[in-house]
């Protein structure tokens, strides 16, 4: 449907704040998502384990490879797809959520996997939320989960789209994860 | 929450964290939030929850969502329900789409789901067609079609719930290895009336491939997804007759099912034309083909390489492969594989036919072929005409409609005897059949060659129990492993025609052993109790009689037939008694008793020649563990027979003229294989070279055939995360015997005993099976590592000074090695948490107790006993107080206790199954141990919690054994060597 000129243009668009832009850019990026995810449990099944490769770098790297674009920026593209990835990635947790036949969540662990006793679990949904709250005060260690977790970027790429230092983006890293456990932990007491 | 307030608890709490030392953290947080008591609370819980958090968000949302994802469509997760199924689990993703094993609620069976991708489910037109040909299709009733229960969808998920069938696919079962020609023919001739029933109704497969192809164990052959091909498989829109323009077409129209399935595609499906009955043929023969050759005939590195063979090239001759295949199979294969399809089988019943008839010929081979059945007088003055106990064969599945002229014969027994032939009816299927008769004729077998002697697998489905030889060398008697119990089957070896002697039945067979005038099968089983049962019963079946209670051994029968001679052991007394009785099992009478340090094998004797006396393996604990052979003449007197010193000696058995034939094993490590001794001047020889375990050993001097049973062990380190069967990676592989293994506290280090070299040794793998680093080089064999808590040691058993001492090395090189004990018979270390002690298992004349010793190797203070009951394979509780160690109370309680650690005591009784080998663990909070049990032959972690609450199963493994594991300190992690042990009867000849 799309061509590669119009994807750009619809990234840039949507860059620059055009809403409706997003809505025509979702499928395309969708499918990318779904190309990856079923690479990432190819991998999976045949027991290779998954080297850190950040999702958006593929997805960054067969834009330019196949379809000969030129980012004159590649953090902005990073930034731009980072935001849409969540917001598929909140989509398929609300439609699991939301999926009749029970039980649907994208479940996220709270503590490593322990066998011994019950596992407390947040719902990707949750963390969406969680990182909302904390956008209210602290926009940019929410960007960092942002693109840590929901884009799967490394502490160095998350570094350059954000413009910050390394260890800047470690740092909001740590005490982002520790106030989304605390916030979720508590959460789930309440529940 | 102002930004304001929040960058300052972040300077806090990031300044905090720089600061390691606790004490000093406490100080700078004093200092820090001296007015400030709410900060203070903020950093604290933030710092806290990060301690917690270091696992948390490290997996990348797109893999959390992954399935969800690719599946397109909403999530079915384990305990989800579709309709009035509730799925289990998944069991297969591809083109297809998802295929779950799932629970019919309303009717509490179980089923197959087979859910439908969207794409294929969007053009109704194609759904409705679909739906058509798989209503039509479960329709069929025939036993070798998966019957498809229903078609169903819930609102856009459309699904197929069929019956599961357990087992392994074609494709699985290829993978394990070759199969033999009756397997070959036994499957497509199973397929082959499938198809028939189906072509008949007018429905064609379209998709025969060796993934649809289901084998149960019990050989039945099921064929799945009927139909289902017209839905995936799409007709290219042009004629071309390019095999890239074909491909192409193919490629966009079915992108996801065609590469798997071009090899079996016939010329005209390629070419995208109409197909009818006669593609199926083509495929039935492709799949022929490549059982044999273990290739397909049509192949190519790219789809458009695959199509053009198809279409074009002709395939390897199978004789070029597979010298030994009949040439009648060959002309079935090539007459299938005519790409004119007017040349090829017009019927799929012709197919059959051909596939049926060279069946029989194979059978049948080395049956007298003129008209009067010549049964031998073995047969017919067996048990047939006796009463029978009518114990349910039904139980035992029945393979095919009989049509030999063994079950010609039988058919003609009367009616009430049908039980009799239910079990016949396995006859002509049986696996194995095309070796045997190879064998016999001793002709060019397949079979493994060692040096000297032919080897031949008469049985192939790894569960082989116990085994006997007829001395006419005509019958193999064999004990079989199923889910549902051990079964006793009698082959006769030309045919290789089976019967159920005794149905399957929960209990272990301890030996089999032929009368001397082939008549009868005398059994020890053990059933209830832990002593073994004497039963006698009629070579064909018939009645099954008690002879005796107390035998522990199989039988021995002097040369007359008039007497036997076995082993019965007195477990509290710890003695052994050779005894001998009549063959009805009057008047047995003890010749000797050994007890105390010394003891008898229970695995079988044998008499001299001349009746006189009865040789059995014997050992003791003189000088560490010994085992020799004792001549016990009928009055008790004992002769020790020269040879030389083995560590295990099991079953023994008269060879010819002057050999003596055993199991044995040289070493702690070596295999136990099968040796000749020269009688009397034990002169031994191996007789098979291979690194195989052999288990009993029986002789037919007619037949110049030692018959034992060859078990084969392939291991896997595996890594489960929170020990999920899903997630488990296999990291490294392990060849040989291994004798445990262990996880260093808090770091990645695993530690190993496993064959290096020609000994057990102690190495070191990371948690991805990397770097391996072995620490014992030259010292021994060396057993069951365990790292001390303070991770500076491993503490571990060893034979490298004679005798078995309890040893400490370095954890990180091997190095600064001490021995703690010299015991000389100490097994299974295990450290205490403080690192003082370490508790170990010590044999006191084969009797085992627990010990501890310091760690330090220097103390004075020497070894302190803590039990006197036989207890084993100690683990200390990781508060220390308690140590958890398999005990033999008496008879009423053989199982694992809990004990003190300050004084033995046993505080707690647990009826936790006791495995050879195997250590329990205790869970890292202490609450709770984990153990192994195997279920119908696959092993699963299982948890006791000592609250007393029931045992739950944790790892959800579906195949192989687990044969050891441990957790990584957190008991996050997961790290078990897994296999599959394979047990079958074979052969052995020209030796």
């Amino acid at each position: 449907m799309d061509t590669p000129e119009s994807i750009t243009q619809l990234l840039v668009e949507w860059g620059n704040g055009d809403e409706a832009a997003l809505n025509r850019l979702m499928p395309v990026v969708q499918d990318e998502l779904r190309r990856l995810a079923r690479m990432y449990l190819r991998r999976e099944r045949i027991n290779h384990t998954l080297q850190p490769t950040a999702l958006i770098n593929e997805a960054y790297l067969k834009l330019v490879d196949q379809n000969g674009m030129r980012w004159q920026n590649r953090a902005q593209f990073f930034g731009i797809s980072a935001q849409l990835m969540r917001r598929i990635l909140v989509d398929y947790a609300r439609q699991a959520r939301a999926d009749k036949r029970g039980g649907g969540a994208i479940a996220v662990s709270l503590t490593q996997a322990n066998s011994f006793t019950q596992q407390p679990e947040a719902d990707l949904l949750e963390i969406h939320e969680a990182l909302e709250r904390l956008a209210a005060f602290d926009p940019q260690q929410s960007r960092v989960v942002e693109l840590r977790f929901f884009a799967g970027l490394t502490v160095e790429e998350s570094a350059e789209v954000i413009g910050i230092s390394r260890a800047t983006v470690a740092r909001e890293w740590t005490m982002a994860k520790a106030w989304l456990h605390r916030e979720l932990s508590l959460s789930g007491l309440d529940g | 929450m102002t930004p304001e307030r929040w960058q300052h608890i972040k300077e806090v709490f990031n300044r905090a964290l720089a600061v390691e030392e606790p004490a000093a953290r406490q100080k700078f947080l004093d200092d820090e939030c001296a007015d400030d008591d709410d900060l203070r609370r903020e950093v604290e819980s933030l710092i806290e929850a990060n301690q917690n958090s270091s696992d948390f968000l490290n997996q990348p949302a797109h893999e959390l969502a992954a399935e969800l994802i690719v599946g397109n469509q909403s999530v079915i997760l384990a305990g989800h329900v579709i309709d009035h199924y509730r799925v289990i689990n998944l069991l297969a993703r591809g083109g297809m789409g998802e295929v779950y094993l799932a629970e019919d609620m309303r009717l509490g069976r179980r089923a197959v789901l087979k859910v439908l991708p969207e794409r294929f489910t969007e053009d109704l037109d194609r759904v409705r067609r679909f739906e058509q040909e798989a209503r039509a299709a479960s329709a069929l009733n025939h036993p070798n079609i998966v019957t498809i229960y229903e078609i169903g969808h819930v609102e856009r998920t459309r699904y197929i719930a069929t019956e599961y069938v357990e087992g392994e696919n074609l494709r699985e079962r290829m993978a394990r290895g070759t199969l033999t020609l009756e397997e070959i023919l036994n499957t497509g001739s199973q397929i082959a009336a499938a198809l028939s029933v189906a072509h008949d109704a007018g429905i064609i497969h379209r998709d025969i491939k060796p993934e649809n192809i289901m084998l149960r164990r019990d050989s039945i052959v099921k064929l799945l997804d009927f139909g289902i091909a017209k839905l995936t498989i799409v007709r290219p829109f042009n004629q071309s007759t390019d095999p890239e323009a074909l491909t192409r077409n193919l490629m966009k129209t079915a992108p996801h099912t065609v590469v798997g399935t071009i090899s079996y595609m016939s010329p005209e499906q390629a070419r995208g034309r109409e197909v009818d009955a006669r593609t199926d043929v083509w495929s039935l023969g492709v799949v022929l083909y490549e059982m044999v050759a273990g290739f397909t005939p049509f192949d190519g590195e790219t789809p458009s390489d695959m199509i053009a063979a198809v279409l074009e090239r002709h395939p390897l001759p199978l004789s070029s492969v597979a010298p030994d295949i009949p040439l009648e199979f060959q002309r079935i294969v090539k007459r299938a594989l005519c790409k004119d399809r007017d040349e090829r089988y017009q019927t799929i019943k012709d197919f059959h036919l051909d596939l049926k008839g060279l069946k029989q010929d194979v059978t049948l081979d080395g049956f007298p072929q003129s008209g009067e059945y010549n049964i031998p007088p073995t047969l017919r003055t067996s048990g047939i005409n006796k009463r029978f106990t009518g114990a349910a064969s039904a139980a035992y599945p029945v393979a095919a409609r009989p049509h030999t002229r063994l079950d010609a014969f039988m058919n003609r027994l009367d009616a009430a005897r049908a039980w009799v032939i239910f079990g016949l009816v396995i006859v002509c299927v049986a696996a194995g059949t095309f070796a045997v008769h190879r064998f016999i004729n001793s002709q060019t077998p397949t079979l493994t060659r060692t040096a000297n002697a032919t080897l031949v697998n008469l049985t192939n489905t790894g569960n082989a129990v116990c085994s006997a030889i007829s001395p006419d060398g005509k019958y193999v008697a064999h004990v079989e492993q199923s889910s549902i119990g051990q079964a006793l089957i009698l082959t006769r070896t030309p045919t290789a025609s089976k019967v159920i002697v005794v149905p399957p039945m929960k209990a272990r067979y301890r030996g089999l052993t032929f009368s001397p005038d082939g008549d009868y099968i005398y059994f020890v089983r053990q059933e209830s109790s832990v002593s073994g049962t004497l039963y006698q019963v009629a070579m064909l079946g018939g009645s099954v009689t008690k002879l005796m209670e107390d035998v522990d051994s199989p039988v021995a029968f002097s040369p007359d037939g008039k007497q036997m001679a076995f082993v019965r052991v007195d477990e509290a007394r710890g003695q052994y008694a050779l005894m001998v009785a009549d063959n009805n099992g009057a008047n047995a009478r003890t010749l000797n008793v050994r007890g105390n340090d010394e003891e008898f094998s229970t695995e079988g004797a044998t008499w001299t020649p001349d009746g006189k006396a009865v040789i059995c393996a014997a050992g003791d604990w003189a000088g560490g563990y010994n085992m020799y052979l004792l001549e016990v003449d009928l009055s008790g007197t004992i002769k020790q027979l020269a040879s030389k010193k083995w560590f295990a000696l099991m079953q023994v058995a008269w060879g010819d003229e002057n050999t003596l034939l055993v199991t044995a094993g040289e070493t702690a490590t070596s295999p136990y294989q099968i040796w000749s001794i020269a009688y009397p001047n034990g002169a031994a020889e191996k007789v098979i070279g291979d690194l195989n375990f052999y288990k009993g050993v029986s002789f037919s001097p007619a037949a110049r055939t030692i018959l034992s049973i060859q078990n084969q062990r392939i291991t896997n380190i595996w890594l489960a995360p929170g020990g999920d069967a899903n997630r488990a990676k296999q990291i490294a592989t392990s060849v040989g015997l291994s004798y445990g293994l262990a996880w260093k506290h808090d770091d990645d280090a695993i530690a190993i005993s496993a064959m290096a070299g020609n000994n057990l040794n102690i190495s070191l793998l990371n948690d991805k099976g990397l770097g391996r680093k072995q620490l014992t080089v030259n010292a021994g064999d060396n057993y069951h590592p365990t790292f001390t808590y303070d991770k500076r040691f491993i503490v571990f058993a060893s034979n490298r000074n004679g005798g078995f001492n309890i040893f400490r090395m370095n954890a990180a090189d091997g190095g600064d090695v001490r021995q703690l004990t010299t015991g000389g018979s100490d097994f299974y270390p295990y450290p205490s948490p403080d690192n003082r002690w370490v508790v170990y298992e010590h044999q006191v004349k084969g009797k085992p107790t627990l010990w501890r010793i310091p760690l330090d190797g220097e103390s004075k203070s020497g070894a302190t006993q803590l039990t006197d009951k036989y207890s084993r394979m100690p683990v200390v509780s990781p508060d220390g107080r308690y140590i958890v160690c398999s005990y033999y109370r008496d008879e009423n309680f053989k199982g694992f206790a809990i004990i003190r650690f300050e004084d033995g005591e046993p505080i707690r009784l647990l009826p936790i199954p006791v495995i050879a080998n195997q250590r329990v663990r205790w869970t890292p909070d202490g609450n709770g141990l984990t153990y192994i049990d195997v279920r119908d032959g696959v092993s699963n972690i299982w948890l006791q919690p000592l609250a007393g609450d029931a045992p739950r199963q944790i790892t959800d493994f579906k195949r192989e054994q687990i044969f050891s594991y441990d957790w990584s300190a957190d008991g996050k992690n997961l790290v078990c060597e897994r296999g599959a042990e394979l047990s079958d009867v074979v052969a052995i000849k020209n030796f």
